[in-house]
């Protein structure tokens, strides 16, 4: 009798330890994917939205491809890319500002803002540079191992 | 009614299906990771692959797009096949020459993306030399 109680202590208390053990690794793996997940889905958010950028500003060039109607100008919110329209009377910013990539139509001469901007997307940074008949175009996104960066060139046909 | 509760035995197999099943789960998020690596590197080629298009369009001839691209054509022609590395990706570009009756000459360009010797991306385009670009 003693010996069988023993027995059944000992394997209760084997399925107890092998529960627990069962129990941490379920945490860990839990802790794990969650983490994974998190990283798949900060790292798709990233390359999204820095495609969407770069995609939208590569629209943007091709469709307003007109002789100097597209260049780059220094604004208060850096520099900015400028395409006018409807023959030079209004003109349509594309800039960078706390975190966001803004499309702003304004007046010939006018200066962008936030406030009359339409968000496009949201980045870490953008930078738009030309050198002749070549536009820059750097978008980051994302942050620490996530982050994206799209750096590509778009040529000006006129 | 049993009040023994569950035995070793049972607890291990219960143990061992359901690690069986949190294997098969994990098994899904490092694919979900590789894809998404994947596709990211094939999003990267596509914008490498077009800059270099780009370049090569908007440049006035077919040589000074090479040239800035530090490409250096060979002295009877710029057909051929060139190689660089941009963003990461070894771009190949491959320039024939199009037979045809043209005041100038007409290149079929074909642009790829490679990463450890494996083509991610291409795109075939074209560049008239002698009366304006087409990209």
């Amino acid at each position: 009798m003693y010996t069988r109680s023993k027995a059944l202590a000992v394997e209760s208390i084997s399925v107890m330890l092998v529960l627990v053990l069962f129990a941490f690794v379920t945490v860990m793996l839990i802790n794990s994917g969650s983490s994974a997940y998190s990283h798949i889905l900060g790292s798709k958010n990233a390359v999204e939205s820095a495609r969407v950028a770069y995609s939208f500003i590569s629209m943007k060039v091709k469709q307003s491809d007109a002789a100097g109607r597209i260049d780059v100008v220094d604004t208060a919110f850096g520099d900015a890319l400028k395409i006018d329209v409807e023959d030079g009377l209004y003109s349509t910013y594309i800039f960078y500002s706390e975190g966001a990539l803004y499309e702003c139509l304004t007046i010939a001469g006018g200066e962008p803002s936030v406030e009359a901007g339409n968000l496009i997307t949201k980045l870490n940074g953008f930078e738009v540079g030309r050198s002749g008949r070549l536009l820059t175009i750097r978008c980051t996104c994302g942050s620490g191992d996530t982050t994206e960066v799209m750096e590509g060139v778009v040529s000006l046909r006129t | 009614m049993n009040k023994k509760g569950f035995t070793l035995i049972e607890v291990l197999f219960s143990i061992a299906a359901l690690g069986i099943i949190c294997a098969v789960l994990l098994k899904l998020f490092l694919l979900a990771g590789s894809t998404n690596e994947r596709a990211a590197d094939i999003q990267d080629a596509q914008v490498a692959v077009a800059s270099t298009a780009e370049i090569l369009a908007g440049a006035n001839s077919l040589e000074d797009g090479l040239a800035s691209l530090s490409l250096i054509p060979p002295a009877n022609g710029p057909a051929g096949q060139y190689r660089l590395l941009r963003d990461g990706f070894t771009v190949v570009v491959t320039v024939s020459e199009e037979p045809g009756d043209y005041p100038g000459t007409l290149y079929s360009l074909s642009i790829d993306a490679e990463q450890d010797g494996k083509k991610l991306v291409g795109i075939e385009t074209a560049k008239y030399d002698g009366g304006g670009t087409d990209g």
